[in-house]
């Protein structure tokens, strides 16, 4: 038993919990948290998770310039679309936020970085209704022109924190719509923008 | 490239959750109050998620990775405000660990990734603010749990050519 995980422990847990019982903390102890001995695997390799991430190979993305790409397979695109649209008016509600309260740079500058982000990475894969693809379909409509709500800090952090928490839980759906490397992407800028949403809830 | 199945994923994922019940487990004991209370709900969460993905695998056939005896963890928890350090640290592998399941076949296990990756990165959030370390803005990264070799696709913007 290693002594790190002789600590109290949490009270709450149930006997006979059988997948866990290897890995669970004794629920009392008076022995110190952590010692030596705890340090038995390397984190990374009981935690890691990147090694097996699939690089994104987007069937929308194209080939080399002589060549006309053959048709693409559309079916994501109204995810793709609804995911730079979704990033755009979250670029310009921040945009419109900071210009009205610049005493908000602390918080809404490091966001506001990520939202731009995810945009160039989203638009990297593929500028729908574009190009070559013009007809393809899927045109993204232009940017909002958005105005910083009215009724001060708290009014403009609410604002912002309910776009971050609707624009996460439309995510949630669209990586079931989308192929398996959008969908990594997406879940990822979604985690982002839950995280935001946390983050705006306790400054507000 | 090794190719991600879901059952490697969810494997992935499993390991993930393990180390988190054994973390919460151990940094549970520095905290108190409400905060140890939120801990331990969080606990029961991620022993649920934890059963919830082994019986996926057992639905395909495979039986789900052990727990190991014990874990390096990444923050020895001497304090609250280590335990809560320990806490956001644990939640961004989780992350990690799900962002692998966001890629497979099965639409149904994405969403699942994506929606276990948002209530881990709040989580780690939540932490992070527990363990004042200063004012809190949320993730450090614009694409959390992801390596940023996959963010880099051959491109094709506007469609231009390549």
């Amino acid at each position: 038993m290693p002594e790190a995980a002789a600590g109290k422990g949490l009270s709450t847990r149930p006997a006979g919990s059988p997948a866990a019982s290897a890995a669970e903390p004794p629920a009392a102890s008076t022995a110190p948290p952590s010692a030596p001995r705890t340090a038995a695997l390397p984190r990374r390799s009981v935690l890691g998770g990147s090694a097996v991430l699939a690089l994104p190979a987007l069937p929308l993305l194209g080939g080399c310039k002589a060549v006309e790409p053959a048709k693409a397979d559309t079916s994501a695109l109204p995810v793709l679309v609804a995911a730079i649209t979704a990033e755009q008016d979250l670029v310009a509600r921040y945009e419109a936020a900071r210009s009205a309260h610049g005493d908000l740079a602390w918080l809404l500058d490091p966001v506001l970085a990520h939202h731009r982000s995810h945009l160039d990475v989203l638009r990297r894969h593929y500028v729908p209704g574009s190009g070559r693809r013009a007809g393809e379909g899927g045109k993204i409509p232009a940017s909002p022109q958005v105005k910083a709500p009215e009724g001060g800090v708290g009014a403009v952090l609410a604002d912002l924190r309910q776009a971050e928490t609707g624009a996460a839980a439309r995510l949630v759906a669209a990586v079931a719509k989308a192929d398996a490397g959008l969908a990594q992407v997406l879940a990822s800028i979604g985690a982002c923008e839950a995280g935001h949403a946390e983050a705006l809830g306790r400054a507000s | 490239m090794t190719e991600v199945t879901p059952v490697s994923a969810l494997q992935e994922a499993l390991k993930a959750e393990h180390a988190a019940v054994y973390g919460y487990g151990v940094l549970g004991a520095r905290l108190r109050g409400t905060t140890q209370d939120t801990a331990r709900t969080i606990w029961d969460d991620h022993r649920a998620q934890r059963d919830d993905l082994i019986s996926r695998l057992a639905a395909r056939g495979v039986r789900g990775v052990a727990a190991s005896p014990v874990y390096r963890i990444p923050v020895r928890p001497t304090s609250g405000r280590t335990a809560a350090q320990l806490a956001a640290a644990l939640e961004r592998d989780l992350v990690t660990a799900y962002a692998g399941l966001a890629g497979v076949a099965d639409p149904a296990l994405r969403t699942v990734a994506a929606r276990e990756m948002q209530q881990a990165m709040t989580r780690s959030v939540r932490w992070q603010a527990m363990a004042g370390t200063g004012r809190t803005t949320g993730p450090s990264s614009a694409f959390p749990g992801l390596p940023a070799a996959s963010l880099a696709p051959a491109p094709e913007p506007g469609g231009t050519g390549g």
